[in-house]
């Protein structure tokens, strides 16, 4: 029984260990990475791991199946498809070894996160993805979910929210949060951006006066030693910050995730909006035909046509009968129609808000060690700043006598 | 620890004077406490050995049986008379013995009352190095506006348009130091600080200075005939086989040089002060956004925690910034500008001295002559006064300086890792 229920990541480590790349044609320019897959049982250690190739479209792919099939499910997001809020132009190329190395570590978690959610790592399509080299497209092509027309354009998805339909407050300031959040992460994201630039500047112009104090220091005679050393450690200061910088960036691709996590929010809201809407419509139809029905049984219909045919059919009882029993039949379909999209509605509801909790737990820790990172980060930075300028104040010390 | 003796230092620098209003030495023996003044330096050290140190009895120890004169400028006052209207500096003099204050003078002077002392001793003691002055208008400030940021206008703008009265005095207030700066170093030196004119100006009350500076100016002890033509800048100043000229040229180059490095130093200062002011804005808008986050987490009735510490933290640092930009350029910047003005003042009296030399070798006169000899020995120990001045008050610039980046960014490792000790215990909600 527990063997049913384990998820993958319960049965296997699971591993990106390594990138390649790949060209797609004769011409450089076509060249793409693909990253290499690595599971191993962790009852058996001494077992073979299993290794397949994935590239990151595959992974695209993979991931769009997985959000249409389980749509109240908040599926984990991968890394961004192009770099964005970056300080420097060179992690423009998304071929550059860092950049790879970043994509490398989110896919990871993705694919980590994704094998320890219960539902989806029992997905046949996720199973063959990672253990089996091929199957996993086709698994994904004949299940039809990517090609329902279940995905909802954007300006109806609009018209949903703006028609209120769901009563539901959890779901509701669960789409507002997502909103606003998304909005403030990025702006975040686009302050530290500007500011890394800045202070790269700034960094720069200390190896500057670096330089003018060591050339200076040659035409003076007491001041030549302090300035000597001064200029030294100018330069050391000057050096530090670039990798620092780059750390940052990599950092932020975490708040990155999180801000995408808002994306998910918003689709399952919009698909539970989406279910409750159809109940509702389901319940509007029944209500019609009921109506009609009860109209005709009691003979209390006013439309002309209606009453110009039985005259003109010579409607006796016995039609009449028949007509009466083929509405009910169909309002019993109705009905269930209802039964059926109720129980969706409280279903994926309940599921969803499984999820939402589920979510929000997850999101504060990672959170938390995002934050945490980053305060630790300016700490080492300005622990380093910190050396630099107490060397550079000491060569300027009047005392002979060291501290 | 090194500051009290930098400061202990410093403060023998300005303060040692052997001329003092009762007037105890006389002028002959200037030369030789010039060189006492310039090694008296290593006697302090030596005494310092074997008295125990301890930070307030140092100063009083090193000045034993000295003089001591403290000079204050401060307290810019706004002063408006029927024609026009004026800012008035308090000056107060400060007369020590053994350390136990025996005299204190204050009067009030204005800019011009200032810049009539420096003509009238230019003029007396052309020999001289004399500090310069503080200029008289911002003009130099607004100069180096070199706006690479709408941002950074903006910002500029804002804060003076808002604020031209408070800007005005405190930009009196930095002028101070300048003053200040100007009479310490007059002071200092033993020849020039016993001139009735500058006692006049430390101590006369407001009539007495007006009419004296009402008399005719004094004789400059140079001819009429070299005055005008130490104004001829094209004259270069060639050496005629006597030995000193060359020892001269040597000071002249180094003086180019170090004015050039200086000018550098000023150029590259402002230019990080403006780097500085944009990390400044860009923090700011960081920290905004921090706090638009945490409005955003508290809206929704979320864990704020996370992000308030972090917004805390953010909020620290923007303002150590804040605080260690409002004094970069007054305590860092405008001191170098003075240097390298400084250096432009020993230029001229290089200048000077290489005219009279001229002359006195065309003129063939003995007394010329020996005036020459004097105005040598005169230059040479002004300026290896200064020199000494010079090393010892850059090093402290460049010692605050960087001590007070040291003071930053030791705070910013504590509100950094405050916040980061903050955020790895696990919240309650668990």
């Amino acid at each position: 029984m527990t063997e049913e229920h384990s998820t993958l990541f319960d049965r296997y480590d699971i591993q990106i260990s390594n990138t390649e790349r790949r060209n797609s044609s004769i011409a450089i320019q076509d060249c793409y990475i693909v990253y290499l897959i690595e599971c191993r049982l962790k009852a058996n250690k001494e077992d073979e791991s299993i290794c397949v190739f994935r590239r990151y479209s595959d992974f695209e792919t993979l991931r769009n199946y997985l959000v249409a099939k389980y749509s109240w499910v908040i599926v984990p997001v991968l890394p961004e498809k192009t770099i964005s809020h970056t300080w420097s132009k060179s992690h423009q190329d998304r071929t550059s070894v860092e950049v790879v190395e970043r994509r490398r570590v989110l896919l990871e978690r993705f694919l980590q996160h994704v094998c320890a959610h219960p539902t989806l790592s029992a997905d046949s399509a996720v199973q063959t993805f990672l253990l089996q080299n091929d199957g996993w497209k086709h698994i994904v092509d004949t299940s039809h979910v990517l090609n329902k027309s279940e995905s909802l354009i954007p300006s109806f998805k609009l018209n949903l929210m703006q028609h209120e339909r769901t009563k539901d407050k959890r779901f509701l300031d669960a789409y507002q949060y997502a909103i606003d959040l998304n909005n403030v992460l990025h702006n975040v994201l686009r302050a530290r951006a500007k500011l890394a630039d800045r202070i790269f500047l700034y960094y720069q112009s200390h190896n500057q006066l670096g330089r003018l104090f060591s050339e200076w220091s040659t035409t003076e005679d007491k001041l030549g030693d302090s300035l000597q050393r001064a200029g030294h450690f100018l330069d050391s200061f000057a050096g530090q910050i670039e990798e620092y910088l780059h750390e940052e960036d990599a950092l932020m691709d975490f708040l990155k995730h999180q801000a995408s996590y808002c994306d998910v929010i918003k689709s399952v809201v919009e698909k539970h909006e989406q279910l409750v809407e159809d109940n509702s419509k389901q319940e509007t139809t029944l209500g019609v035909k009921r109506t009609q029905r009860d109209a005709y049984a009691t003979g209390k219909m006013n439309f002309s046509v209606n009453a110009l045919k039985s005259k003109l059919f010579g409607e006796n009882d016995q039609t009449r009968y028949a007509k009466i029993e083929t509405m009910d039949s169909d309002i019993n379909d109705a009905v269930l129609h209802c039964q059926n999209a109720d129980i969706r509605v409280k279903e994926f509801n309940k599921n969803a808000l499984i999820e939402l909790d589920f979510y929000k737990t997850m999101k504060e820790e990672q959170m938390r060690e995002i934050l945490r990172s980053y305060c630790l980060l300016q700490a080492r930075i300005a622990k380093a700043a910190l050396k630099s300028w107490t060397n550079i104040r000491d060569s300027f010390s009047n005392g002979q006598t060291p501290i | 620890m090194d500051d009290p003796l930098s400061r202990a230092l410093r403060e023998d620098e300005q303060g040692i004077s052997n001329a003092h209003e009762n007037g105890q030495s006389t002028p002959n023996v200037a030369d030789s406490d010039c060189l006492e003044n310039a090694s008296s330096l290593s006697i302090s050290h030596s005494h310092n050995d074997w008295i125990l140190p301890s930070t307030n009895e140092r100063r009083e120890e090193v000045e034993v049986n000295e003089e001591q004169i403290k000079i204050y400028v401060g307290d810019p006052k706004k002063h408006k008379s029927n024609l026009d209207s004026f800012i008035t500096y308090l000056v107060t003099t400060q007369t020590y013995n053994d350390g136990v204050q025996i005299n204190e003078t204050n009067v009030r002077r204005r800019y011009n009352d200032f810049v009539w002392l420096k003509n009238l001793l230019d003029v007396k003691y052309p020999f001289n190095i004399i500090s310069p002055l503080p200029v008289k208008h911002t003009l130099s400030k607004k100069l180096h506006v070199v706006a690479d940021d709408g941002e950074f206008i903006r910002r500029r703008m804002n804060g003076e348009l808002n604020k031209t009265q408070k800007s005005e005095l405190v930009f009196h207030f930095r002028k101070c130091s300048g003053l200040q700066n100007f009479l310490r170093r007059i002071i200092n030196n033993p020849v020039i600080s016993i001139d009735p004119s500058v006692q006049l100006f430390l101590t006369a009350d407001d009539e007495a200075l007006h009419s004296a500076q009402q008399q005719p100016n004094p004789t400059s002890p140079l001819t009429p005939q070299m005055t005008s033509s130490t104004s001829n800048p094209f004259r270069q100043p060639i050496g005629r086989g006597k030995p000193i000229p060359s020892e001269f040229s040597r000071t002249d180059n180094q003086i180019q040089t170090l004015q050039d490095n200086l000018r550098k130093l000023e150029r590259l200062s402002r230019k990080i002060e403006s780097d500085q002011i944009a990390i400044h804005t860009e923090e700011e808008h960081l920290l905004s956004t921090f706090k638009q986050w945490l409005d955003t987490e508290r809206k929704y009735d979320e864990n704020d925690s996370l992000v308030e510490t972090v917004c805390n933290a953010e909020q620290k640092i923007v303002d150590n910034q804040d605080d260690l930009l409002r004094t970069t350029n007054t305590k860092y910047i405008e001191p170098i500008n003075e240097h390298v003005l400084f250096t432009g003042i020993v230029q001229d009296v290089l200048k000077r001295r290489a005219q009279f030399s001229d002359n006195v070798t065309a003129g063939n006169n003995e007394e010329m002559f020996d005036q020459l000899t004097i105005a040598n020995e005169t230059i040479k120990a002004d300026v290896q006064r200064w020199t000494e001045g010079k090393d010892k008050e850059l090093m402290d610039l460049f010692h605050s300086m960087a001590n007070k980046k040291v003071d930053f960014y030791t705070q910013s490792v504590n509100a950094w890792e405050q916040a980061a000790a903050k955020l790895s215990t696990p919240t309650n909600q668990r």
